[in-house]
């Protein structure tokens, strides 16, 4: 007979469970496959717990811990088991019964759940956790006298317990006493203020009291909650074994950032990678988070591990692509977004952030099929018609382009961006008054969105296509405008200087073409245009000077040497 | 009044004889030649309709007074490779009742094969030509057959206007708007396309993707027209103002005011209570009425649903079934306007953690008086991997005793068929035997359909009640019927075809009696909301009540 047999028979002559455990150890057995599919370091804990139940055979806390472990983790037989041999160490320990008696209601086993939180409450009539469990056992079996009974008596221990004062509004729903109800949850929500059913419970009972408003609060409250819940909710004891694992802090994490609380996501999901850093998962959420809070490197390096592990999680494709693209490694975000959209193609905002990562690579037929591929996925993105009408527009299929554009506006009637784009489309169509009309939409929306690049952009639009109608007066105070935002901008310099020009206003027309001159020394055609400016003013040697500096910058420049010839005829 | 139907055979024993631990159900698809065989189409490719199942209906579509079968074929999600839909008439004898029914595969002649990647069936006379027609939902185009009276169908769906291409789930017929013709309304699922299918891997393994990875769909509402086509006021009626991924629907008057409410259940959102307004317009009330979600204020997965009083108080009390980890729900009504979650006082929470549920009707299979509940169940998540020889999805369906205020599950299958653990979706109810006791159609994915033959009802006393307007709607959809017992007690049902998941079930309606030989009448209010009171009815019989032939009206 082996030493490890020897303590098994000593187990056995103690009371215990002798029917479970293989022979190898100590505790009952868990089939492997069913082991297999938990995370490592639940594997991890479940051995460490046998390794010290094998060191103190007769200790029931041992035997307690280890029937929590199994209990959180699913295995509820062998957990029975368990608990069974630490109650038979510890009669008198009213943990193991209570503890027990959620085991055997999460299996379904409501006679024995029953029997043993009775069984917790004799052992310790003062226990307010046993007897909260034995009082939520009873109101679910409908005996509501005895539910209230254990209930109140758990409160006159504890009078903030939570679950007996949930208890207790739910008992008083029950029987329609709504003001008593409110009073119960209001006091439990004090000590539980983000408990969801709470919530749902006081919406209910304001709701039947006629405080619509009141109840509608609630009910809000209680979706900020986890949709799904588990039908029976596990003790803290089990919720905190449970917790300790890589997928538990996943989904809190998860649910975090859901949430917006990004730098607690971030802290709850490196828990996760920490506990379970072979998870893509894991690190695909990580990596959101820290995207999320502002850490962008670090979240690169997350998106990568988990493209690693799982080279065909198409969600950590989609975010690495994504945020390449952000930090500029257009070739990255380009491979890792057409991975993304190739494994779940379905991705409308993968395709779209495909396109805009080819449309900036410099592939603009390629990123039109993108868009086109979003579009087909579905036909409501306004953000792909923008994109693919401009793409058509610059390949001169103007009235594809339009037709997306328009669509893109009527999809997002607020998009300043949309209008201008449009606007700029129906210019180059022949239809300026059309234009205008979109644009000053386009203004409108802007200056309420406070968005000023775009409102600059449009404004100098418009000033050219008010110019375009002949109205130079507001198509200068429109490029002026303009100016304001874009001070140094060369083309608008240069639209401005025409303009002035064509109003006759030549001594401005001349200040602002020298401003381009100078930020555009090499350009031929702004040194010829500041020699017309200065022809128009009778200024005839300045003017030869301009057409001749345009000549040395690119010698034949037809428009400076014809003008040069026309100045040499006048002479 | 006429008392009509077979004798069945044998005199009832009473309440001394009940099911004593024998087999409720028989399995006698092979016998009666049911060979049905659904098909998913699944090939390792994890497509969500592939795990959704069927359903199936029991309806009497040549008014031979017996139960026909028809029965909804999924096939293949790759075009052109579909599978049809089959018709089987029931040739039950007279004079055989008990006895396992014969079944042929009239299809063909019938032309009611569709070939759609088929979910659901609904069955109600929507022409006012006194004969059933079968209106078929599909992961595609919608079809409607009318029933031409002479065997055969014809295909309509494009002229009625009800071939809506999204995918359609539960549907029920039903006169929202009291004018005599039955209305339709469509319960859709989400938007999945087969060529956008994700990878998820929700357990670590591949598997089928959670419904919350798509976009749900908004349900429709046809109104009948009258002249052989429906109008979509889906949008007039503000059905559209609220919507989740529908799977479950049925139509009864849940607040008593005469007019037809309906009840949507939704996998994984809130579910609707769509209160008839009877102006035409709908608004959901389920949130507050306590209906939207369970007891804890969580959306649970709503599959099927049953409706009936459970508890003899005069008012309709839901059912919905759900997947594992969460229970069946149970919302009991209180009356005014306002439902309980009663899942677990009744008893019903627990059993139901183990196992994902579709189909499901209350039943009195053991007719002693007490409604009892029939759940087919069948998981849409990979079950542990050590299970050989089973599908990972297959789980046990479940029969609950009812005793008006509790239920305890009991074994419903002994013998041979014991085993008989699969992946169960829809499921329907009638008396397919004539034997006085209600059985059950039971729909499997990727499976053999099962017909369960009741062996312990005729043992206690039962009546069976049909109703026939003078005029509009024949079978009376809608209208409620109250049967009086001995002693007084009111039991109340609805006529309708509806509820469960993607099936229909027989509109006559069965009460169980116990020991009681006789019963004081029966009041029917009329879907005109005119109430009339029948007497001199014959127990372990059916009853025809003719519209105008009572007292009272």
């Amino acid at each position: 007979m082996t030493a490890r047999t020897l303590l098994a028979v000593a187990a056995c002559l103690g009371g215990l469970d002798c029917a479970e455990g293989p022979p190898e150890a100590i505790g009952p057995a868990v089939a492997e496959e069913r082991l297999a599919s938990i995370e490592p370091s639940a594997r991890t804990q479940l051995a460490s717990a046998r390794e010290a139940l094998r060191a103190r055979p007769q200790d029931p806390e041992a035997h307690g811990r280890l029937a929590m472990l199994l209990h959180a983790h699913g295995f509820l037989e062998a957990a029975a088991t368990s608990y069974r041999n630490a109650q038979a160490l510890a009669p008198d320990d009213a943990r193991w019964y209570r503890l027990d008696a959620h085991r055997a209601a999460e299996a379904g086993d409501e006679t024995q759940a029953l029997a043993k939180a009775r069984r917790a409450v004799e052992a310790d009539a003062r226990s307010v956790a046993a007897r909260a469990t034995l009082a939520e056992l009873e109101l679910r079996r409908g005996r509501l006298d005895e539910s209230r009974r254990h209930f109140q008596a758990a409160l006159g221990r504890d009078g903030d317990n939570a679950p007996a004062l949930r208890g207790m509004a739910t008992l008083a729903l029950r029987r329609g006493a709504h003001a008593e109800a409110v009073v119960f949850v209001e006091k439990a929500l004090a000590a539980r203020p983000d408990d969801p059913n709470l919530h749902y419970t006081a919406a209910l009972a304001f709701e039947r009291l006629g405080d619509s408003e009141r109840a509608r609060q609630h009910l809000a409250a209680s979706r900020r909650g986890p949709a799904r819940r588990p039908a029976i909710e596990a003790p803290p004891e089990i919720l905190a074994r449970r917790g300790r694992g890589s997928r538990a802090a996943l989904a809190a994490g998860t649910e975090l950032l859901d949430q917006g609380r990004y730098e607690a996501a971030v802290r709850a999901l490196r828990e996760a990678v920490d506990t379970d850093p072979g998870s893509a998962d894991a690190h695909n959420a990580l990596g959101a988070a820290l995207e999320q809070a502002g850490h962008p490197e670090d979240a690169r390096l997350h998106y990568q591990r988990a493209v690693a592990l799982e080279p065909d999680l198409a969600t950590a494709r989609a975010n690495l692509g994504v945020l390449l693209g952000r930090l500029g490694d257009l070739d990255g975000a380009v491979l890792h977004l057409e991975a993304a959209a190739r494994l779940d193609p379905g991705q409308a905002d993968v395709h779209i952030a495909l396109g805009a990562a080819l449309e900036a690579r410099g592939h603009p037929a390629a990123a039109a099929a993108a868009f086109r591929d979003a579009l087909a996925r579905d036909p409501s993105r306004g953000r792909a018609h923008l994109r693919l009408g401009v793409l058509l527009g610059e390949a001169g299929e103007l009235e594809d382009a339009l037709s997306h554009l328009r669509k893109a506006t009527v999809l997002a009637p607020e998009s300043g961006e949309a209008r201008h784009l449009l606007s700029v489309a129906l210019f180059r169509l022949g239809d300026p008054a059309a234009a205008l009309e979109q644009e000053r939409l386009a203004i409108a929306l802007a200056e309420a969105a406070g968005h000023a690049d775009l409102l600059g952009t449009a404004r100098y639009t418009l000033g050219l296509l008010l110019r375009e109608t002949g109205d130079l007066a507001e198509a200068l105070e429109s490029l002026e405008a303009a100016r304001i935002r874009f001070p140094e901008n060369a083309d608008l310099l240069a639209e401005l200087a025409h303009t002035r020009h064509l109003a006759r206003e030549h001594g401005a027309a001349i200040e602002v073409q020298t401003r381009v001159v100078a930020a555009r020394p090499g350009d031929a055609e702004a040194h010829y245009r500041l020699g017309v400016f200065l022809a128009a003013s009778g200024d005839r040697t300045a003017a030869r000077t301009a057409f001749e500096a345009s000549l040395r910058v690119e010698p034949g420049f037809a428009p400076a040497s014809e003008a040069l010839a026309r100045l040499n005829r006048e002479r | 009044m006429a008392a009509c139907g077979d004798d069945p055979g044998r005199q009832a024993e009473g309440p001394s004889s009940d099911a004593g631990g024998a087999s409720v159900f028989r399995d006698v698809s092979a016998e009666a030649g049911l060979d049905f065989m659904h098909r998913s189409g699944a090939a390792g490719e994890f497509r969500l309709p592939e795990i959704m199942g069927s359903g199936g209906a029991l309806v009497d579509y040549d008014n031979d007074g017996d139960l026909d079968i028809y029965l909804v074929q999924s096939g293949s999600l790759e075009s052109g490779a579909t599978a049809e839909n089959r018709l089987y008439r029931n040739a039950l004898l007279p004079g055989a009742a008990g006895r396992p029914p014969i079944f042929a595969d009239v299809t063909a002649s019938a032309g009611v094969g569709h070939r759609g990647y088929g979910m659901g069936v609904a069955t109600g006379d929507y022409n006012n030509d006194g004969f059933l027609d079968l209106f078929v939902t599909n992961f595609g185009p919608n079809a409607l057959y009318r029933n031409d009276g002479d065997g055969s169908f014809s295909e309509v769906g494009s002229a009625a206007g009800v071939d809506d291409d999204r995918w359609g789930t539960s549907a029920a017929f039903f006169d929202f708007d009291r004018d005599g013709h039955l209305d339709l309304f469509v319960a859709n699922y989400v938007e999945f396309r087969v060529s956008e299918n994700p990878v998820c891997r929700p357990t670590g393994e591949r598997d089928y993707c959670h419904p919350d990875n798509f976009d749900p769909q908004v349900d429709i509402l046809y109104r009948n027209r009258g002249d052989g086509t429906f109008v979509d006021v889906t949008g007039a009626a503000g059905i559209d103002r609220a919507y989740g991924s529908g799977l479950g629907v049925a139509a009864v008057d849940f607040d008593g005011d005469g007019w037809l409410d309906i009840y949507v259940a939704n996998d994984g959102n809130e579910n609707q209570l769509w209160r008839n307004r009877g102006n035409g317009g709908f608004e959901d009330v389920a949130l507050f009425a306590g209906v939207a979600l369970n007891g804890d204020g969580a959306a649970e997965a709503g599959m099927g649903i049953a409706v009936d009083d459970f508890d003899r108080d005069g008012d309709p009390d839901i059912f919905v079934t759900h997947l594992r980890e969460e229970t069946n729900t149970l919302y009991e009504n209180q009356g005014g306007g306002w439902f309980e979650d009663a899942t677990f006082p009744r008893g019903l929470g627990y059993p139901s953690l183990a196992a994902t549920a579709f189909g499901v009707q209350w039943l009195d299979f053991d007719n002693d008086g007490f409604p009892d509940l029939f759940v087919a169940n069948g998981a849409v998540a990979l079950g542990p991997p050590e299970r050989t020889g089973v599908s990972r999805y297959a789980e046990p369906n479940q029969l609950f005793r009812g005793d008006g205020s509790r239920f305890e599950a009991v074994p419903m299958i002994s013998g041979p068929t014991a085993a008989l653990v699969e992946v169960s979706r829809g499921a329907a109810f009638g008396d397919v035997d004539g034997d006085g006791d209600v059985d059950v159609l039971v729909s499997n994915n990727e499976g053999p359909t099962r017909l369960l033959l009741n062996q312990v009802g005729a043992r206690r006393h039962w009546i069976s009640i049909k109703l026939q307007r003078s005029q509009g709607e024949p079978r009376a959809f809608g209208a409620r019927v109250t049967l009086v017992r001995q002693g007084g007690e009111r039991v109340e049902k609805v006529v309708g075809s509806d509820g469960s998941y993607a099936s229909a079930s027989d509109p006559r309606l069965h009460f169980g009696l116990d020991a009681d030989t006789e019963v004081s009448g029966v009041e029917v209010i009329w879907p005109d909301a005119a109430t009339e009171f029948f007497q001199d009815l014959v127990v372990n019989r059916e009853n025809e009540l003719v519209e105008g032939a009572g007292s009272g009206r």
